[in-house]
């Protein structure tokens, strides 16, 4: 049965259409072609002729033209619509005309650089003029370096490299510096959060030393569909970028369907679980023979929906069945990208790993479980199905989170908003502090410099006095430690250093299997958890902080575990607030303290709890950002009990509602409670950035408090549960007024009582 | 409450790194401060009393000390005279081109830290060089970062401008001369040209199997006898520098300074030991070193000496396998076939873990004496041996069937005949 014929069947059963909250088709496209324009060079014209290209897309030709003004770009158009052109287009004629041209060509990870030098390859097989073009990782042996550095005209290399390998090499790099004409910087929706600062800031740095060499290159950017591909390009940049948005590339006809578990205990309004739910549809898709690729939320649930789906499948399917996240290295990450393009493998159960573009071919179904936290996630998930012409499937699986909840009662808001914003904060000072080192590392600052910020001059002070910089006569800051900055900083978190996870099964060999980021060490890696890869347990033994180590064996066992922070936070600064008549608003700087306390045993299936243990770790520091809010504690007629769970329902919504809208993983904000808080003595529900630094989401939220404090009325009021429910005020005790007392703290705050909708906002 | 931004950042960076930073001890501060106030001393004339002199680029001023030494002065086993005694012909094989002793520049530098990178700042450089009687080394000294582009400057007006300078240098290949080239580009000046010997290469053919490291201290203590005392180690340079640059008080830097002109001086007597083993004016130390000389003459095709560097090489006391082995590749290669032989039936026999003897000797009964039955019971003995390679096995089941076919043709012919 093809995925039209299931669709056909699944659309006259009853059972399937009463779950389906909307269902939306999208009919075929046909493509918008202009003629490859007179001015491209003769050599690249015949390229693209043999390589099949006629003629091109509307927004390849719009492009081009654009590029040969000079002005830099940003092409924005859905996955596989020729973006790749856009930008080798250009840039290969203007090598024939002039080879002395350098191009630089940024990737966010190896993998996809592999790629587009792939398709980069097959294009220059057919252009009579020598074009060199390398990739420059990890990967590349040291003697090609040399040559590389001297020869190549296209240098394709990731954010990674650039920072530790090219900028503090880049003496060595004379040719391409001064005479680099391009930056490709691909898939710019990647750079958001905390890589996308710290990117910024290597953009300021490869800029910086640009300048140094004379060169004034021009950017040609792409991304996948955001709402700010243009600012975003813009705060990456610092220039102006030229957005081109229209698409000119056919399309399939496309199913989206968004799916809410059907309610299994009416009372508490208990909805089945979406993993189960997903488990089933996707099952059923993959026994169709249905090229499938499933995305959950957590690295855990990734292995729980591949080991279900494996175990459901026919004996020689299952091979074919495969989990892929952060955490696993990269030759398994390739091997399983190659067994994707290949088709050897049918199913794949992701994080939002697969959402960057590594070309992994065509499948025709994408299953979201859960809603991914933003609008620009759901539409890359879906776009990973229908790459080739015909009917797609995407499948929206509903959790039983309030918001997940509220977005299957208002459908629209999620098939008709734009998506969201893509924010980076490249100003946070510990990330300008490491790249302002780096950049002094590069080139001397001069003292009346500017890098990015205004305070430039106090914080190389700074560094002067920390003796890191130099002070030289001629007032120039100078690199003095005898160690390389770049060493120390990571693009991909703002705290430092990673644990890698060592297997200890086999004594005589032990192998790394893994890596994870401290802070999520403390609650994943600690003595006795049992940590999942590809659908195995391994039980960790010992976790070696200081050196950056798990020890972990196999194990064969029927759970997983769960572990639980307790958390302490005190007030750094108070850097604006805003008073109510029932509450103050602040916004500002907080110290929070965090301790792994205890974990759970989590059976696999039922997921009932088997028992708990104790964790003995340190506890973390993070300075960070936090928007907190404050009640006058005489206006509610609450105990302290009362107060206590009304809070943390508070917080709960306040954080969901918050990632929401600010376009982020619900995992990027923390939240926790204050009964009463040590500065003013009242009632106190903080949400803070989840990374050293802040990252501008709780400022975001400051600001944009009315919206999101009513989007979060919605989300409990809209709750099917009676007095609360862990879907909409979060897990713990709940009590009979529990529900209210949240409602009655969202209600004093959302001026009018009423609803978004009602206000017809 | 507010914050001032520096407070933000130090607290910051001291939870994440789990540890207080504190920029500057107090005690730290006030020194320096009680220095400035109370001692007021001006570097320049410091340097100028330490023996420096004054140098003026269009860059601005910079600082050089010149050290010279009378060409009767002994370092280690050697005198500077004997550099200007070689003969330049073994020297001139390793260059590849023929050595001027006269435009040789000894080179090396301390920097303030590791790697190439564009942050790693070359202090000093020492230029050795031979003029009328004496070897002098210019020691340019970068006394503060806004000096360096004098420093380059001055440096290649003095003793790089001809264009054919021959540089000569311990691991500057890979470490002083790109760092001095990047350092050019840093300070937008062109890079240099120049034909480069660097003795690590050399010396680690020589002496790696004899020494525990071929740093530079090393092959001074053993090969070139060269004692150092209170002598200042290499990786306390930068220390030293950025002690500097607070105190800008000269004393700290002159034991920098001594250990840097003794390297200097040491890349003299290695020319001149590498060059006296290559003219056979010194005689090598062991199997290995004659070995290496043997290996280079083979390569330049200098057949005699060749000879008789690889005939002392398998005659040594520590004559090794690999030492055989060669030598009987060279014996092959200038046609005398019985000779190797003879060598590869001993290895076959002695080392039997090394099939490449055995092979050579099966090929030469097959191919020369047409042995085919000696040939066929080498190749059946390598192959039974333990720890064969597939690929190797294959290979010698594919000669064993040529064998077999020319000796059953054989047998065939001698039944006709």
């Amino acid at each position: 049965m093809n995925l039209d014929q299931l669709l056909h069947e699944w659309k006259r059963d009853e059972q399937f259409v009463e779950q389906v909250a909307a269902w939306r088709v999208t009919p075929a496209r046909l493509g918008q072609y202009r003629e490859i324009p007179g001015s491209v060079h003769q050599e690249v014209r015949f390229a693209l002729e043999q390589r099949g290209i006629q003629s091109l897309y509307s927004h390849q030709a719009e492009a081009w033209e654009v590029a040969a003004r000079g002005q830099d770009l940003v092409v924005v158009t859905p996955t596989a619509s020729g973006k790749t052109l856009c930008y080798n287009l250009p840039i290969l004629d203007q090598i024939c005309k002039n080879p002395a041209t350098r191009a630089l060509y940024i990737f966010p990870t190896k993998a996809l650089a592999q790629d587009q030098v792939a398709e980069l390859h097959g294009l220059l097989g057919h252009v009579k003029t020598q074009i060199q073009s390398f990739t420059y990782d990890g990967d590349t042996p040291v003697n090609a370096r040399q040559k590389i550095r001297e020869a190549g005209q296209i240098v394709v290399t990731n954010p990674d490299m650039l920072h530790s390998a090219i900028l503090p090499h880049h003496t060595k790099w004379l040719k391409l510096f001064e005479n680099l004409r391009y930056i490709v910087i691909d898939e710019t929706h990647m750079y958001r959060g905390v890589f996308g600062s710290h990117f910024a800031n290597v953009i300021r740095r490869l800029l910086r030393i640009c300048e140094f060499y004379g060169a004034r290159p021009q950017f040609i950017m792409s991304s996948a569909t955001i709402a700010n591909p243009g600012e975003l390009a813009h705060w990456l940049t610092g220039r102006e970028i030229h957005v081109i948005g229209e698409s000119g590339a056919p399309q399939g006809e496309r199913h989206t369907i968004l799916y809410n578990p059907p309610i299994v205990q009416p009372q508490l309004g208990l909805r089945a679980s979406s993993l189960q739910t997903a488990r089933r549809l996707g099952g059923r898709l993959l026994r169709e023979g249905i090229a499938t690729i499933a995305f959950v939320k957590t690295r855990t649930q990734v292995e729980v929906l591949a080991s279900y789906l494996k175990s459901d499948a026919r004996e020689r399917q299952r091979g074919e069945i495969v989990g892929y996240r952060g955490g696993y290295l990269p030759h398994e990450r390739r091997r399983i990208e190659r067994g994707l393009r290949a088709g050897e493998i049918t199913g794949v159960v992701s994080t939002n790993a697969l959402e960057l573009g590594v070309d992994i071919g065509s499948l025709d179904a994408a299953i979201t479980v859960g809603y991914p936290g933003s609008i620009a996630s759901i539409l890359q998930q879906s776009g990973r199905a229908g790459r080739r012409k015909g009917v797609s499937l995407s499948l929206v699986i509903a959790n039983a989170s309030a918001l997940d909840q509220y977005l299957m009662a208002h459908p629209e808001a999620l098939l008709e908003s734009s998506p969201e914003s893509a924010r980076i904060y490249p100003d946070n000072l510990l990330i300008l502090m490491d790249h302002l080192k780096c950049a002094a590392y590069e080139l001397p600052f001069a003292a009346d410099e500017q890098f990015a910020v205004e305070t430039t001059a106090e914080l190389l002070e700074y560094l002067a006095d920390a003796r890191v910089l130099h002070r030289g006569r001629d007032a120039k800051f100078y690199w003095m430690s005898d160690a390389l900055p770049s060493q120390g900083v990571s693009l991909r978190s703002a705290s430092q250093e990673n644990v890698v996870i060592i297997d200890q099964t086999d004594t005589a060999h032990p192998v790394v299997i893994g890596e994870t980021d401290r802070f999520g060490a403390l609650t994943t890696l600690h003595e006795e958890a049992i940590y999942l890869h590809q659908s195995k347990s391994y039980q960790v033994e010992r976790l070696d902080l200081d050196n950056g180590k798990a020890f972990v064996r196999r194990v064969d066992c029927d759970y997983y575990t769960d572990a639980e922070l307790a958390v302490r936070l005190q007030v750094l600064d108070e850097l604006e607030v805003v008073e109510q008549d029932t509450a103050v608003h602040r916004f500002g700087e907080v110290a929070v303290n965090a301790t792994p306390t205890l974990f759970k045993k989590i059976k696999f299936d039922t997921h009932e709890n088997l028992g708990w243990g104790r964790i003995y770790l340190p506890e973390a520091e993070l300075h960070t950002t936090a928007y907190w809010c404050s009640f006058a504690e005489s206006s509610f007629d609450f105990s302290q009990d009362d107060w206590e769970s009304a809070l943390k329902g508070f917080g709960h919504v306040l954080k969901h509602a918050g990632a929401l809208h600010c376009m982020c993983a619900p995992s990027d904000l923390h939240a926790t409670v204050q009964v009463k808080d040590p500065l003013h003595g009242r009632p106190s529900a903080y949400v803070y950035d989840a990374y050293p630094g802040g990252i501008g989401l709780a400022e975001r939220m400051f600001r944009d408090r009315d919206l999101i404090l009513r989007s979060s009325f919605d989300m409990i009021r809209a709750c099917a549960c009676e007095s609360g429910c862990p879907s909409c005020v979060g897990p713990g005790q709940v009590d009979e007024g529990l529900k209210d007392r949240v409602l009655q703290l969202l209600h004093s705050l959302v001026v009018d009582g009423l609803s978004l909708a009602e206000r017809g906002v | 409450m507010a914050r001032s931004l520096l407070d933000k950042v130090r607290a910051l960076q001291e939870s994440v790194s789990g540890r207080e930073t504190s920029p500057l001890p107090t005690d730290d501060r006030d020194l320096l401060g009680e220095r400035l106030d109370g001692h007021v001393h001006d570097p320049s004339t410091e340097l100028l009393a330490a023996g420096f002199s004054r140098i003026e680029t269009p860059f601005g001023h910079c600082w050089c000390r010149t050290t010279p030494f009378d060409v009767c002065t002994r370092h280690g086993d050697a005198l500077f005279r004997d550099f200007l005694e070689l003969e330049a012909g073994g020297l001139s094989r390793l260059l590849g081109s023929r050595l001027d002793i006269g435009s040789v520049r000894f080179y090396d530098t301390e920097t303030n830290g590791l790697g190439t990178g564009a942050g790693t700042l070359p202090f000093l450089h020492s230029v050795g060089y031979f003029a009328e009687d004496e070897f002098c080394v210019a020691q340019y000294f970068v006394d503060d970062y806004d000096a360096e582009a004098a420093v380059l400057y001055a440096m290649e007006s003095n003793h790089f401008t001809d264009g054919d300078a021959i540089l000569v240098s311990y691991n500057g290949k890979s470490f002083d001369w790109p760092l001095l080239q990047s350092r050019r580009v840093m300070r937008q000046l062109a890079k240099l040209s120049v034909k480069h010997l660097d003795l690590l290469h050399p010396s680690r053919r020589l002496w790696k199997h004899e020494l525990p490291s071929v740093k530079l201290a090393e092959i001074e203590r053993h090969v070139l006898n060269v004692e150092r005392e209170h002598d200042l180690p290499g990786s306390e340079a930068p220390a030293r520098y950025f002690e500097y640059l607070e105190s800008r008080s000269f004393d700290v830097m002159e034991d920098v300074f001594r250990h840097n002109l003794l390297d200097v001086c040491s890349l003299v007597a290695l020319c001149v030991k590498i060059s006296h083993l290559i003219d056979g004016v010194a005689e090598a130390s062991g199997g290995r070193t004659h070995l290496a000389l043997a290996t280079w003459f083979d390569a330049w095709h200098d057949i005699q000496a060749a000879g008789i560097a690889y005939r002392n090489a398998v005659n040594a006391r520590d004559a090794d396998w690999r030492s055989f082995w060669l030598y009987s590749l060279f014996l092959k290669r200038q046609g005398a076939l019985e000779e190797a032989a003879s060598i590869w039936t001993t290895l076959a026999d002695q080392a039997p873990g090394q099939p490449e003897p055995a092979i050579e000797l099966a090929k030469y009964y097959e191919h020369h004496v047409r042995d085919f039955a000696a040939a066929l019971a080498i190749v059946e003995k390598t192959l039974n041996q333990h720890g064969v390679s597939p690929p190797l096995a294959a290979a010698l089941e594919y000669r064993l069937a040529r064998i077999q076919r020319k000796l059953a043709q054989q047998c065939k012919g001698a039944g006709w005949s």
